[in-house]
């Protein structure tokens, strides 16, 4: 089943093209892999989905992105939808990790509170279960009120995941969100978004083809900001064919 | 290119003399550069310790008895039957600052968040442009346009009353202090908001919440820093409470009635009446008001923001958003309407006085020109006298306010630099009327030491007037200086550049703009400023001065006198004519530093 359908998708800010034409499918599930030479447009194909590119000056999109919220396929530019509101059900991590500088429970009970107007005690039981969902609760529980930049970068990642996690989204969109951080944190990060798969649709940027053999399920090549491809599971398990890849790619 | 090599390579056999001249040169530089930083501390020291000399009389009496500290501090000002209380003028103070930044401060903060995404994307811009041009508008000017078109208003409004009033004053003041107010709050949300828009955002967060809940609590201690620079700047403003506020010595009962602030009280009675007597009580109102502005300073060290980035505490309650948006809206129509209002009544009676005629009233505008004809009713001694007057203040205080900078970004370290930062900061807070007060102090000093015959005059005020200007000098130096990229240090310093040397020959030229934009900036200030020559020499009807120990006329005195003692409509026509050429002035030299790159920074400042 089909999450994401996008068509001619084409952005562009202050009159200078980004991205022209695209058109993708990304399958329920995932996690789906965008692989691409920086400046190709990813993050801006990812910022298109959840509407991120109108908070930024000169921006201009064109083109139909449709998601699958509550099992019907909706227009994300359509008429009758509020950027907020899509933003809650369409989460995002970011490359670096960005806590808001609250404390550790703040960050996840402020959006809900804000965004959703949820009540304190569904917002009480949210915290716990993201916190728990994103492996890190064990390691938070007692410093809840603790400042969240005192966690380590790892930690700030996962922190990161479970606010966008507590919106209860359909679709996670996440911005290359092992870049900032060491091979083990990385490696933690990976580990928890294969477990999310089967219940999120999962959109992963990434520059790294290790990565993407590691994590892609389905696995696509974004060139210059228009035309996509896939990539087969046969080109990322024969290392002869991998490395050519590479060097095309990097 | 290969000459170029090569004639550096036969350099290379009279280098270690040229480079022992060099490290003479270099140390005699850096000398002269400590030397104007230190001359700020100076500054501050001489300011304060003038006022404190000349306040001894009250603690002691000649006689070697109790001096007159009681009879200052009472609530009578009749000097007339030697009752010399300054309570109701510091009290008057209080109360003006104090409304006016009750005024100006929802008004600011609605202004800072409507321009930051709570108003439409389209109306951000002029708005920016409408504070930055208030930053530009002379208070003398504000003054007069009040006192002509506010006041009268007043007086409509409420029968029986004269409209000079601690209201008007108060609405004005306001007015004045807005745009340090606004940009400093712009500037803070401008540092926050962009780590933190698209984060919100991607969570669902409209912008009215970002901005409420998020933003404005992270800003905490800039929005502390901008009530105490607006009270400051309020408080230490001479123009509009000595022109609006009705000056009678008393405490006010109502916002209707007149009051008097120590800045203006010190103005008018020195600009009066001449008795020793009053002088007394006058420094020490002089005195409170740099205690005032020694207190904002300090006040604003603490808030300085703690380095990294802390947690704040967020409001969870409703309708914060609609209060914000509504406070917003209401400073989006208020302000530019009171601007424009103000203004356009300005050019309204201003416009039709520009001419030849107003510069040169009945002389042939050639003969005065070029052979020094005398121009009676016309605006051209003043001209001149300003034109000098900035000029002389200009060489005085560029050199040093520039190699003070230089000193301060680049060589200075330790507890030295500490010290002369802070008297930099201080004296950039302390009210202008205390720099003519510290000019009239020093003409009293030497007319009781070697030169009995000292008085009031060009020089004298050009000097106050560098004193005024320098702060701004040294601060955009620098911070011109400090906001090269720190490479540039480096790169000069792997290449074997001495320090002087990555100053003179890179930093240096590299940071010139900024530099320029604040030269152009301090001349701006000088132009404009009346309070400090109010007490240093200006008077009406000097003629074009002839030599630096004469009295003279300037632009902004005139409006001020024009306004207070016009005998004819002509006459006041001529002062509507002064104040939109001062206005042009001022407006074009804002807006070319801003060109430079001089950002607002020096914001700080209570004007005249």
């Amino acid at each position: 089943m089909t999450a994401i359908v996008i068509r001619d998708l084409g952005v562009s800010f202050n009159g200078r093209s980004v991205l022209r034409g695209l058109n993708l499918d990304v399958a329920a599930g995932g996690p789906t892999v965008l692989l691409g030479r920086s400046g190709s447009g990813k993050t801006t194909l990812l910022r298109a989905i959840n509407r991120l590119n109108e908070c930024l000056p000169g921006c201009a999109t064109t083109g139909s992105v449709r998601l699958r919220l509550d099992g019907a396929l909706v227009e994300a530019y359509g008429p009758g939808i509020r950027p907020e509101s899509l933003r809650t059900r369409v989460g995002m991590v970011f490359q670096t990790p960005n806590p808001l500088p609250v404390d550790i429970a703040g960050n996840i009970a402020l959006p809900l509170a804000l965004a959703q107007g949820l009540p304190k005690a569904e917002i009480h039981v949210r915290v716990e279960s993201s916190l728990r969902e994103a492996g890190l609760w064990d390691e938070v529980k007692d410093r809840l009120d603790a400042p969240a930049c005192s966690l380590s970068g790892g930690q700030q990642q996962r922190l990161c995941l479970a606010r966008a996690l507590a919106a209860r989204p359909e679709v996670l969109l996440l911005d290359e969100p092992t870049a900032s951080l060491d091979y083990q944190a990385s490696r933690g990060i990976e580990d928890l978004l294969l477990e999310l798969a089967p219940r999120y649709t999962l959109l992963v940027v990434s520059h790294s083809l290790t990565q993407a053999r590691r994590l892609g399920r389905d696995v696509l090549v974004l060139r210059a900001g228009a035309a996509l491809e896939a990539v087969d599971r046969a080109t990322l398990a024969d290392p002869e064919r991998f490395s050519r890849l590479m060097d095309e790619l990097f | 290119m290969a000459d170029a090599l090569f004639l550096n390579g036969a350099g290379g056999g009279a280098q270690s003399g040229a480079s022992a001249a060099n490290r003479i040169g270099e140390r005699a530089a850096l000398a002269l550069l400590s030397g104007a930083a230190g001359a700020s501390v100076l500054c501050v020291a001489g300011i304060l310790g003038f006022l404190a000399w000349f306040s001894l009389p009250l603690v002691f009496s000649e006689q070697g008895g109790p001096g007159q500290l009681a009879s200052v501090i009472s609530w009578t000002w009749q000097p007339t039957s030697g009752h010399f209380g300054i309570l109701p003028m510091a009290t008057g103070s209080l109360l003006l600052g104090a409304s006016a930044l009750g005024l100006a401060y929802p008004l600011g903060l609605g202004l800072a968040l409507f321009v930051n995404g709570l108003g439409p994307g389209w109306a951000a811009r002029p708005l920016s442009a409408l504070v930055r041009l208030m930053t530009g508008v002379p208070t003398v000017v504000y003054g007069l346009a009040s006192a002509f078109l506010l006041v009268p208003l007043v007086r409509a409004g409420f029968a029986g009353t004269s409209g000079f009033s601690w209201l008007a004053a108060a609405l004005v003041l306001a007015l004045l202090v807005l745009p340090t107010i606004v940009l400093l709050l712009d500037g803070q949300l401008r540092l926050v908001l962009p780590g933190l828009g698209l984060t919100a955002a991607a969570l669902g967060l409209s912008r009215g919440q970002t901005l409420v809940r998020l933003a404005l609590p992270l800003c905490g201690p800039g929005l502390k820093s901008a009530a105490v620079l607006g009270f400051g700047r309020a408080v230490g403003d001479t123009l509009i409470p000595l022109m609006l506020s009705g000056n009678a010595a008393q405490l006010p009962h109502s916002p209707l009635d007149a009051l008097r602030a120590l800045t203006a009280h010190i103005g008018l009675v020195l600009a009066t009446d001449s008795q020793s007597a009053a002088y007394g009580s006058l420094f020490a109102c002089g005195l409170l008001l740099f205690c005032l502005s020694l207190a904002a300073n300090t006040a604003l060290r603490a808030l300085r923001p703690a380095t990294g980035r802390v947690g704040v505490r967020v409001h969870l309650g409703p309708g914060l958003e609609a209060a914000a948006s509504a406070l917003a809206w209401t400073a989006a129509v208020l302000v530019p309407a009171a601007v424009s209002a103000l203004l356009g009544f300005l050019l309204l009676r201003g416009a039709p006085a520009i001419g030849l005629a107003l510069f040169f009233g009945d002389t042939p505008p050639l003969s005065a020109l070029l052979h020094g004809a005398p121009v009676f009713d016309g605006l051209w001694p003043a001209c001149l006298g300003t034109l000098w007057l900035v000029a002389l203040a200009s060489v005085l205080a560029i050199p040093v306010g520039i190699a003070g900078g230089i000193h301060l970004a680049e060589f200075a370290t330790g507890r030295a630099a500490r010290l002369a930062a802070f008297c930099v900061d201080l004296l950039a807070g302390v009210p202008s009327i205390l720099m003519g007060l510290f000019g009239f102090a020093l003409i009293l000093l030497l007319r009781r030491t070697f030169w009995p015959s000292a008085n009031t005059c060009l020089l004298l005020s050009a000097l106050c007037l560098a004193l005024l200007v320098l702060p701004y000098l040294v601060s955009t130096t620098h911070s011109s200086l400090t906001g090269l990229p720190a490479g540039l240090r480096l790169t000069c310093a792997s290449l074997g550049l001495s320090r002087w040397q990555a100053v003179r020959r890179v930093l240096l030229p590299a940071a010139r703009q900024g530099i320029m934009g604040g030269v152009i900036l301090a001349i701006g200030r000088a132009a404009e400023d009346t309070a400090v020559i109010l007490l240093t020499g200006v008077v009406a009807g000097a003629g074009r001065p002839g030599a630096l120990t004469d009295k003279f006329e300037a632009l902004p005195f005139t409006i001020y006198y024009l306004a207070a003692e016009h005998q004819t409509p002509q006459e006041l026509d001529l002062a509507f004519g002064a104040a939109l050429t001062l206005l042009a002035l001022t407006l074009a030299l804002f807006a070319l530093a801003r060109r430079l790159g001089a950002t607002a920074k020096a914001v700080g400042r209570p004007a005249a």
